[in-house]
């Protein structure tokens, strides 16, 4: 039996970050949307609304930590977590609450989910090609539904351009690792979008204000992720991965 | 909340809040709800957004007749 492929190194993780993807200040065009939760139409009670939630891999919260490239305030509101599936494994990933409200201590060290917005990649595990992508926010896949114009303007007026320049990145995503944790964000958050779409359809039509406060609960409360079902297409994805790849560390 | 906070006594003054207190964010928040559950409240999805300040909290505790030390 050969060895699992072990993390990614550092020198993967510095080549991931150092991916091109900066598109001018377009946080004058929206008061940095995507650093807080205080837009006017999102009623939300429990995340801080001048603040941003932070989602990263472990190996990426890993590395930044010990190359000392944290922002301000990571350290003190990381949380790991972990989840199992598939019997004996383990995805591994931490949370942060980002402060700084757009203001990063460390913009070239700003989390991928920061880099990657307004969306995440997702890469075939067969092709290792990038075959689509998903909204970077789990707040951010409603505002069709709900009748609104996307809040981001980077979205809104450079989205192309801002997929080609993530499709720059597909070289520094081919280790498994990256394609299974992308792969499990795509999961998570298509379980997430089509649990309220199914059982919850009535507030897409009504009042965004009353949708997002709903929502909060929902999402936070883990309404909308069938624990049990997740687990098994996550366990499905997974073994798509080691198929075609090879068993590596999680 | 000590525990779920990891927090002194100190740390939770009884004016506290969601967003106020470092530890008490809104993931750290839904903790706390399931605790309450645990120990007898009946917590429903509304009452998580509800249940916001320590105020808040004690109070609905001793309408519902639960101590929790």
């Amino acid at each position: 039996m050969t060895d699992a492929i072990p993390r990614p190194t550092d020198r993967e993780w510095e080549d991931i970050h150092s991916v091109e993807l900066s598109f001018g200040a377009c946080w004058e065009n929206c008061d940095s949307y995507c650093c807080k939760t205080n837009h006017e139409l999102q009623n939300l009670r429990l995340m801080k609304k001048e603040s941003a939630g932070m989602v990263f891999m472990e190996g990426e919260y890993a590395f930044l930590e010990r190359t000392n490239r944290l922002q301000e305030g990571f350290a003190e509101t990381a949380r790991h977590h972990a989840f199992r599936f598939d019997g004996d494994k383990t995805l591994h990933f931490v949370t942060a609450v980002c402060d700084l409200g757009g203001m990063c201590s460390n913009p070239d060290w700003r989390p991928l989910i920061c880099k990657f917005y307004p969306y995440l990649p997702h890469v075939d595990p067969a092709t290792r090609e990038i075959d689509g992508f998903i909204a970077g926010s789990a707040l951010d896949q409603y505002w069709a539904d709900l009748g609104y114009e996307h809040p981001c303007w980077l979205l809104r007026e450079k989205g192309d351009l801002v997929q080609s320049a993530l499709r720059t990145a597909q070289p520094f995503l081919q280790h498994p690792y990256f394609i299974f944790y992308l792969g499990a964000a795509t999961l998570f958050m298509d379980r997430v979008q089509r649990t309220l779409r199914r059982e919850h359809p009535e507030l897409l039509e009504g009042d965004p204000r009353v949708f997002f406060a709903k929502w909060e609960l929902l999402y936070l409360s883990g309404a909308l992720v069938d624990r049990a079902e997740f687990t098994r297409e996550l366990a499905t994805f997974h073994r798509s991965v080691t198929d075609r790849i090879g068993e590596f560390v999680l | 909340m000590r525990t779920v906070f990891n927090r002194g006594d100190e740390e939770i003054p009884d004016d506290a809040a969601i967003n106020e207190v470092v530890g008490w964010d809104s993931l750290n928040h839904v903790s706390l709800m399931i605790e309450l559950e645990g120990r007898g409240c009946t917590i429903d999805l509304d009452l998580i957004g509800e249940l916001t300040s320590y105020v808040k909290i004690k109070d609905y505790l001793e309408q519902a007749g639960v101590s929790v030390a």
